[in-house]
């Protein structure tokens, strides 16, 4: 087992490595009264296409969330209701490139974790209980498309995105999940589910020797497991973007756009880190309401404190999104590019500010420490990034003023520019009336 | 894993809560009056007046890179309703000083910034005309945003039927319409009945060792303590409405409020305990009968105000299913007035909660809030574990048979 201490923030961690291959970190929080576990696997709404020793395997949209949601049916029950009877929180959720499961709780410690590790490692699906599951999606689905900010959000990347099965939504759609079959799951638990594609992530006040060790004696028991060679067939995206302008009508008060600039991906894991972090500090600068241009875009009219923006630094795609609720949303995407060509002829970014920023991302990211539940997300999301949370301050203090100009104007190329307007339904009938 | 002790400052209370988990400190004042219509958009506009800049940094660009420099601290202002009241509260959190490597006393710097940030209404002038508008201008452009999240708006809708006549139907943000008539010279009055009339309280949180009273002095002070009631509505007898209205929606949202009739503490840790094997949590009876079994919702939970004895059904369900959710929404609470549970199922109950209860601790803000309300109500940990382990189906049976449905309101497609 490893210890490792990041003396200058205070935390440790202790790592090790299961005999079938499956990856625990342990963060010890001291004087915390929760255990927080996540137990995650690198499979994630993007996997449907996939290659298992040399053969060929597409998917039904969808999959990855839908398993998540039937993980926790088993023969006798719904495992929801004996983490709740043993006092512990449980939940999961399906990002783009992975799933999660997590359980909080403040005693009876071991025996939630054996549920949560049985639940992910035992599926159980029967077509009465995939059939009644596609019902409980349609309406999560349904939920979403009443939701403006999803659609706007979805549609944006919709338009990003060609190929890429990031325009796909996490749920998949109505269609899709309807072609779901239990032979479907357990063909993607074989593949995905196993341990040494799997990561576990605790953060909480525990006795380390005896949790590692409590662990362990539970992955000995499942035996052997053959791990398959599994080859992700994710398609080949060129930056163009699909479509560049799209209105999408919903019956709001409100008119709301979103922009997204899309960007190349980075293979190595470090630079991709370096440019997340420039990006961050760079778009900040520009945008943030520490930015006299933000006051300017108030003042006149333009944006209002729903103004949001964010870089997004993916192992498979990077964009930056920008939106905002507006009267004029050409007039917003206007002012944005015009923002970004004024900057190019001054010398905006300085030492001072990426000073004072650094100052302020420091005490952010210590004061996230505080949650057991940032940590162990984070950390996860890190680590399969190939990164280390807790080294995040030594980058932060390495990025120069030339990290930024290196990757914001390329970043923030028009060329490379989507423009998504979500308007009032009486706006369509004023069109078409 | 926390100590609790209060002072009075300036006659103002001063609650320190020491604990050594945290990496940051929160500095926060906590003011309470009644809600009353006429001054609740007032308060909040004002709040986020005061958030924004201050008579020492008088752009909110200075004011922000001022706060950055200080290691990102966060000054955030936060509105809410209890009982009969509107809390306003303006709060500081900023990184526990041993992170800082050089000498800068940031709790010197934040108690300046808090007692400026207190103070400035006061001196607003001709010159902050320009701002004010501005502030009135995205203040309505947010509640406006509010509305088009449907279940947000049914929300709203099904509290503006339930309590027509009734203070409680304006939300802690305040009222869209009363917006365009509010005046500088109202904001400024606001602040002087607000600092002078409120109930106000500091509450401070983190690794305290070397934190004293000299520390706290300045940020506020008054001749005397103000000290109100804290109190919840009388119980209502409701008059059963039923009103539902069309929007193009995929999902219609059905919301139902109930009236309880609880008088004491405990009767009110019965309705919490109600509210969560009613529709509180993934094993309550809404969730794994009407979701999970029947499939007629995707999202359904009950929350409740147990101050004033008031409890919310919120649900997504298919437009053609919303009279088939409601009786059965109906039929649940009905199974727990007529003592249809297990006493396992009320224990698992109890545990989670005080689970959660524990687990609230663990967060700043968590913690804070916990304390202020140990501090309203007058109350200790001790006496909510008492509480709570009173509560037995006996209870439960009897209080949740002075639960009577008020109002069903749905929001469904065209």
């Amino acid at each position: 087992m490893k210890h490792i201490e990041y003396k200058e923030i205070d935390e440790c961690v202790y790592h090790d490595t299961m005999d079938n291959g499956l990856e625990v970190y342990l963060i010890q929080k001291a004087g915390y009264n929760k255990k927080f576990v996540t137990y995650t696997t690198k499979y994630g709404s993007m996997d449907n296409r996939f290659e298992v020793d040399g053969e060929e395997y597409s998917v039904p949209d969808g999959i990855a969330h839908f398993l998540e949601h039937k993980m926790f049916e088993k023969e006798d029950g719904d495992v929801f209701d004996s983490f709740a009877k043993g006092g512990a929180n449980a939940n999961a959720f399906t990002s783009y490139d992975r799933t999660s499961y997590l359980f909080s709780t403040t005693d009876d410690f071991y025996k939630n974790l054996t549920l949560l590790m049985d639940m992910v490692e035992k599926p159980y699906f029967t077509e009465e209980t995939v059939e009644r599951e596609i019902g409980i999606i349609n309406e999560e689905i349904k939920m979403y498309q009443d939701n403006p900010g999803y659609r706007l959000y979805f549609d944006t990347i919709s338009q990003m995105y060609s190929a890429l099965p990031v325009k796909i939504d996490i749920a998949g759609t109505e269609a899709s999940i309807s072609e779901i079959t239990k032979d479907h799951l357990y063909l993607c638990h074989d593949v995905f589910y196993h341990p040494s594609n799997m990561v576990m992530i605790m953060a909480g006040d525990f006795d380390v020797e005896e949790t590692f060790a409590f662990i362990r004696e539970h992955q000995e028991k499942r035996g052997e497991i053959k791990p398959l060679e599994v080859n992700r067939l994710l398609p080949e995206e060129e930056r163009d973007v699909a479509k560049s302008r799209h209105d999408l009508y919903m019956d709001v008060e409100e008119t709301k756009v979103m922009l997204g600039f899309k960007n190349e991906k980075i293979e190595s894991a470090s630079e991709r880190l370096t440019r997340d972090i420039a990006m961050m500090f760079g778009l900040d600068m520009i945008f943030g309401e520490q930015s006299e241009y933000y006051y300017q875009l108030l003042e006149d009219g333009i944006i209002d404190d729903s103004f949001n923006f964010a870089h997004n630094e993916e192992k498979d795609f990077a964009h930056v999104l920008m939106t905002t609720q507006t009267d004029d949303p050409e007039r917003f995407t206007a002012s944005i590019l015009g923002i970004i060509e004024d900057i190019k002829d001054q010398d905006f970014f300085t030492e001072e500010k990426l000073t004072n920023q650094k100052r302020e991302v420091l005490g952010d990211y210590l004061s996230s420490l505080n949650s057991p539940e940032y940590i162990a997300n984070q950390y996860t999301k890190y680590l399969l990034d190939g990164y280390d949370l807790y080294k995040l301050p030594d980058l932060i203090e390495e990025i120069t003023v030339e990290d930024i100009k290196k990757y914001i104007f390329v970043s923030l190329d028009r060329d490379y520019l989507v423009e998504c307007v979500l308007r009032p339904e009486s706006q369509k009938e004023a069109v078409h009336g | 894993m926390y100590n609790v002790k209060t002072e009075t400052i300036n006659n103002i209370p001063v609650v320190f809560i020491d604990t050594g988990k945290f990496k940051t400190m929160n500095l926060k004042v906590q003011f309470r009056s009644e809600l009353t219509r006429e001054r609740v958009s007032v308060r909040y506009l004002l709040s986020r007046m005061m958030v924004k800049k201050t008579g020492k940094f008088t752009t909110e660009s200075e004011f922000l890179n001022h706060l950055a420099h200080l290691y990102g601290a966060h000054l955030t202002s936060n509105a809410t309703k209890k009982g009969r009241d509107h809390l306003v509260s303006f709060n500081l959190e900023f990184i526990n000083s041993r992170f800082v490597k050089e000498n800068l006393d940031l709790l010197g710097e934040m108690t300046s910034v808090l007692k400026d940030v207190l103070a400035t209404p006061a001196e607003y002038g001709e010159a902050d005309r320009q701002f004010f508008a501005r502030e009135k201008r995205l203040y309505k452009s947010r509640l406006k945003g509010l509305r088009d999240n449907k279940a947000q708006k049914s929300f709203e809708n099904l509290l503006n039927i339930m309590f027509e006549d009734e203070a409680y139907k304006y939300l802690s943000h305040g009222v869209l319409e009363d917006i365009d008539d509010i005046t500088l010279d109202d904001i400024k009055e606001e602040h002087r009945k607000m600092m002078a009339h409120d109930e106000a309280v500091i509450l401070i949180s983190g690794h305290l060792d070397e934190v004293g009273e000299a520390d706290l002095q300045g940020i506020l002070g008054r001749d005397e303590t103000v000290k109100l009631p804290y109190r919840g509505y009388d119980f209502k007898k409701p008059d059963f409405k039923t009103v539902t209205d069309s929007e193009s929606v995929e999902q219609a949202k059905l919301n139902i409020g109930f009236r309880a009739d609880v008088g004491n503490a405990r009767e009110r840790m019965a309705l919490n305990v109600i509210n969560q094997m009613f529709g509180g949590s993934a094993t309550s009876y809404l969730f794994k009968n009407i979701r999970e079994k029947e499939s007629l919702a995707y999202q359904i939970h009950s929350q409740a105000d147990i101050k004033n004895g008031f409890l919310f059904v919120l649900a997504g369900v298919s437009p053609d299913q919303t009279a088939k959710a409601e009786s059965a929404v109906m039929h649940e609470l009905g199974r727990i007035k007529a003592g249809d549970f297990t006493d396992e199922f009320v224990e698992e109950t109890k545990h989670l909660m005080k689970v959660n209860r524990k687990e609230a601790v663990d967060k700043p803000k968590g913690l804070i809030a916990l304390v202020y309300n140990q501090l309203l109500n007058g109350t200790t940990d001790e006496d909510w574990k008492r509480s709570m382990d009173a509560v037995d189906r006996e209870m439960i049976v009897e209080v949740a048979n002075r639960i009577h449905a008020d109002t069903v309101y749905t929001l469904t497609g065209k």
